[in-house]
C-alpha cells in the first residue's frame, strides 16, 4: 500500500545471468525471440517484486560473472549460482533458493561407465561448464576435464564422441541431455548443493533484505510454484526451510601458482602446435590460392575469390563454430585441436595469398625478360630470380601474419580446446585475479613471439646483407 | 653470323616492324639510328629472342628462328637466347643478388661453369673495368 503512495520511481534490482545456452535458467523464449524465459527469470521477478523492487535482466558472460558483479555492470548473480570457496573470498551469498545436484551423462552405447569415478578409473575424458561447481569437482579430483561454455557443446560432443561423459547440474541435464536418445544418465543424481543469489561484499544490508525476501518466497510456496512449473520440484528442497546459510565445504582446493604455472606452459605448447599447424595449412594452401586468383581463368578465379572474401570478411571466430559443431552434421568429425589447426590455416590462407600475389606483382616484370635473356627457362629463372626477390617482399607480412596468428589461436577457446587463452580464462576465475594471471600470459605470448619476431629479421637482415638492393623499374623503351 | 630476314612485327594494330632484312659478317660492328619509336627496341629484342614476331626468320651462326618457333617455349629458343646477348637501356641489376652474384649468375646457372671459377674469372674482368 505504502509503496503504490511513494512518488519516487520504482528501485530496480538489476541482475546478471548468462542466457547463452543457458536454458531453463535463463534463456531466449523460443516463442517470442525478444524476451527471456527460465526458472532464474521467473525467481528474479518473484523476489524484486517481493522486495518491492522491480526487476531488471542484465545479459551477461557465465565464465566472467563475478567480475561483472565486482564491476558494477549489475547488482546480484541470479543464474544457478553455486556457493564456492573461491567464490566467497569476493562475493557474498544469499540463503539458498533451489538444492540442486549432479547428473553424470554419457551415450546410450556405452556399458564401461556407471559413475563419475569411472571415468577416473579408466580415464574418460568428462565434460562440464566452465566456472561451476561441477568443474571445481572435477579440477580438485584431478580428472580429465574438458571445460564448455554452453551445455549445448557439451551435450553434442559426448554424441559424436569427442568427449566420454558430461556432468551437469540436473535442471541443464533435464532440459538438454533426458530427452537425446544418443545419451542415457549413469547412475543417480548425486552431490547437493545449492543455487544462492550473489551479491558483492560491501552490500550487506542489501543481502539481508535478499534473504528476508526468500525466507517469505520460500514459506509462502511461491519457490515450490515456480520450480514446479519447470519441473524441478522435488521432496529435497523441503529442507529449504530450515536451512540457514548455503554450505560450501564441495571444493576447498587451495590453488596451487607452481601447478598454474605448469598448467600455463601446457596450454602455450598446445598454442605452439596450433600457431604452427595453421601457418604451414595456410603457408601452401595461400599459393595456389593466389595463382588461381592471378592467372587462373575466369571460374577458378571467381573460385578463388570467394573463398579469399568469404574467409577474410567473416570473423575466424564464427568459422571455427561453424566447422566444430556445423561438420559433425554431415559426418564429418574432428577433434578440437584439429579443428581449430585447420579453421585457422583455411582463414589465413586467405591473407598469405594476397602476399604472394602482391609480393609477385612486386618484382618488375623485366625481370623475366633478363633472366630470360641470359638464357634461364621459365622454372629456374623463377627459381632463381623472381621467387628469391618476391620471398623478401612476403617476409615481414607474413612474420606479421604468424604473430597474429599466434595471438588467433585464442579463439580456440570457443570449442573447447585447452589453450592458453582458455588457461587464462580458467585460472582467472579460480583466483579471481585477472590481472595478475593476465601479466603472466602476457608472459607466455610474448616469450613465443618476441623470439619469432627476432628470427624473421635475422632472416630478413642476412637476405638484405647478400644482395645489391638495387631495384629498377624504369620504363625501357 | 646475323641474317635477318623479312623480320615483321605488330602489336596492337601497329606495324612496328615491316619486312626487315640484314646480313651481318662475323665480327662488324653495326649502329642502328632512328627516331624514338621506329622499332630499334623492338628488333633488338626479337633478336635476342625476348620477342615473338609474326613474320620472316633470324639466324644466329647455325641456329635459325623462324616467326612460328620465337613464340614456342621450345629447346631451340633457349639455346637461341644463350647465343645472343642484350645490355638493356636502364640498369636491371639482380638486386637480390650481390654484384659478384649478378656476373656469375648466367655462366654458373646457364653454362654450369664451377662457381670458383667463375668467380674468379669474373673478380679479373672486373679489375679489367676498374671495378
Amino acid at each position: 500500500m505504502i509503496s503504490s503512495l511513494t512518488v519516487f520511481p520504482q528501485q530496480s534490482l538489476r541482475w546478471g545471468g548468462d542466457p547463452s545456452g543457458g536454458a531453463p535458467y535463463v534463456y531466449t523464449d523460443p516463442a517470442n525471440p525478444q524476451s527471456y524465459i527460465g526458472f532464474d527469470y521467473d525467481f528474479a521477478e518473484a523476489l524484486a517484486k517481493q522486495m518491492g523492487m522491480k526487476a531488471d535482466f542484465v545479459p551477461t558472460d557465465w565464465e566472467s560473472i563475478v567480475a561483472s558483479l565486482q564491476r558494477k555492470a549489475f547488482d546480484v548473480i541470479i543464474d544457478g549460482f553455486e556457493p564456492t570457496e573461491d567464490r566467497a573470498r569476493e562475493v557474498l551469498f544469499s540463503k539458498p533458493y533451489y538444492l540442486f545436484r549432479l547428473q553424470l551423462t554419457v551415450k546410450s552405447t556405452d556399458t564401461l561407465i556407471k559413475s563419475i569415478e569411472d571415468c577416473k578409473k579408466y580415464n574418460k575424458s568428462v565434460g562440464t561448464l566452465v566456472n561451476c561447481a561441477a568443474s571445481r569437482l572435477l579440477e580438485s579430483g584431478g580428472y580429465n576435464a574438458k571445460p564448455y561454455q554452453d551445455p549445448v557443446g557439451a551435450y553434442q560432443d559426448l554424441e559424436i564422441g569427442r568427449v566420454d561423459a558430461v556432468i551437469m547440474d540436473v535442471a541443464g541435464e533435464m532440459f538438454y541431455a533426458r530427452q537425446n536418445p544418443k545419451l542415457k544418465s549413469a547412475g543417480k543424481p548425486f552431490q547437493t548443493g545449492a543455487y544462492v543469489v550473489g551479491i558483492r561484499k560491501e552490500d550487506s544490508l542489501l543481502t539481508g533484505r535478499i534473504n528476508m525476501a526468500i525466507d517469505t518466497l520460500v514459506n509462502n510456496g511461491t519457490v515450490e510454484k515456480i520450480f514446479t512449473k519447470w519441473q524441478m520440484w522435488d521432496e529435497e528442497q523441503l529442507k529449504l526451510r530450515s536451512v540457514k546459510t548455503a554450505a560450501y565445504d564441495m571444493t576447498n582446493a587451495k590453488f596451487n601458482w607452481f601447478e598454474a604455472l605448469i598448467k600455463l606452459l601446457k596450454a602455450a605448447s598446445v598454442t605452439v602446435l596450433i600457431a604452427f599447424g595453421a601457418m604451414f595449412i595456410a603457408v601452401i594452401l595461400g599459393i595456389p590460392l593466389s595463382v588461381g586468383q592471378s592467372n587462373g581463368g575466369t571460374f577458378v578465379r571467381a573460385l578463388c575469390t570467394i573463398y579469399i572474401e568469404f574467409f577474410r570478411g567473416t570473423p575466424v571466430l564464427v568459422q571455427l563454430l561453424f566447422l566444430y559443431f556445423g561438420l559433425p552434421v554431415i559426418g564429418i568429425t574432428l577433434p578440437g585441436w584439429l579443428t581449430a589447426v585447420v579453421g585457422l590455416g583455411l582463414n589465413y590462407a586467405a591473407y598469405e595469398s594476397q602476399i604472394y600475389r602482391t609480393a609477385f606483382q612486386a618484382v618488375p616484370e623485366r625481370q623475366w625478360q633478363v633472366a630470360y635473356s641470359l638464357g634461364m627457362r621459365p622454372v629456374q629463372a623463377f627459381r632463381r630470380i623472381i621467387f628469391p626477390q618476391a620471398f623478401r617482399v612476403a617476409l615481414p607480412p607474413m612474420t606479421n601474419d604468424f604473430v597474429a596468428l599466434f595471438k588467433d589461436t585464442s579463439t580456440a577457446f570457443a570449442i573447447a580446446v585447452w589453450e592458453l587463452a582458455t588457461a587464462y580464462r580458467e585460472l582467472a576465475n579460480a583466483t579471481q585475479s585477472y590481472l595478475s594471471m593476465g601479466l603472466i600470459v602476457s608472459v607466455y605470448y610474448l616469450a613465443m613471439s618476441l623470439p619469432l619476431a627476432h628470427y624473421a629479421r635475422k632472416l630478413e637482415q642476412r637476405l638484405h646483407r647478400k644482395s645489391t638492393g638495387i631495384i629498377t623499374s624504369g620504363a625501357e623503351k | 653470323m646475323i641474317k635477318i630476314t623479312g623480320l615483321t612485327k605488330s602489336a596492337q594494330n601497329t606495324l612496328l616492324l615491316n619486312n626487315v632484312g640484314l646480313e651481318l659478317e662475323s665480327g662488324k660492328i653495326l649502329g642502328v639510328i632512328g627516331p624514338s619509336g621506329n622499332g630499334k627496341t623492338t628488333l633488338l629484342m626479337c633478336l635476342s629472342g625476348l620477342m615473338p614476331f609474326d613474320k620472316g626468320s633470324i639466324t644466329i651462326n647455325n641456329t635459325t628462328i623462324l616467326a612460328e618457333e620465337s613464340s614456342a617455349r621450345s629447346e631451340k629458343l633457349w639455346d637461341f637466347r644463350k647465343k645472343s646477348g642484350i645490355v638493356f637501356q636502364h640498369l636491371y641489376l639482380f638486386p637480390h643478388l650481390t654484384v659478384l652474384g649478378n656476373i656469375t649468375e648466367a655462366p654458373v646457372q646457364v653454362n654450369g661453369k664451377p662457381k670458383a671459377e667463375a668467380e674468379t674469372e669474373a673478380k679479373k674482368s672486373s679489375e679489367k673495368t676498374g671495378a
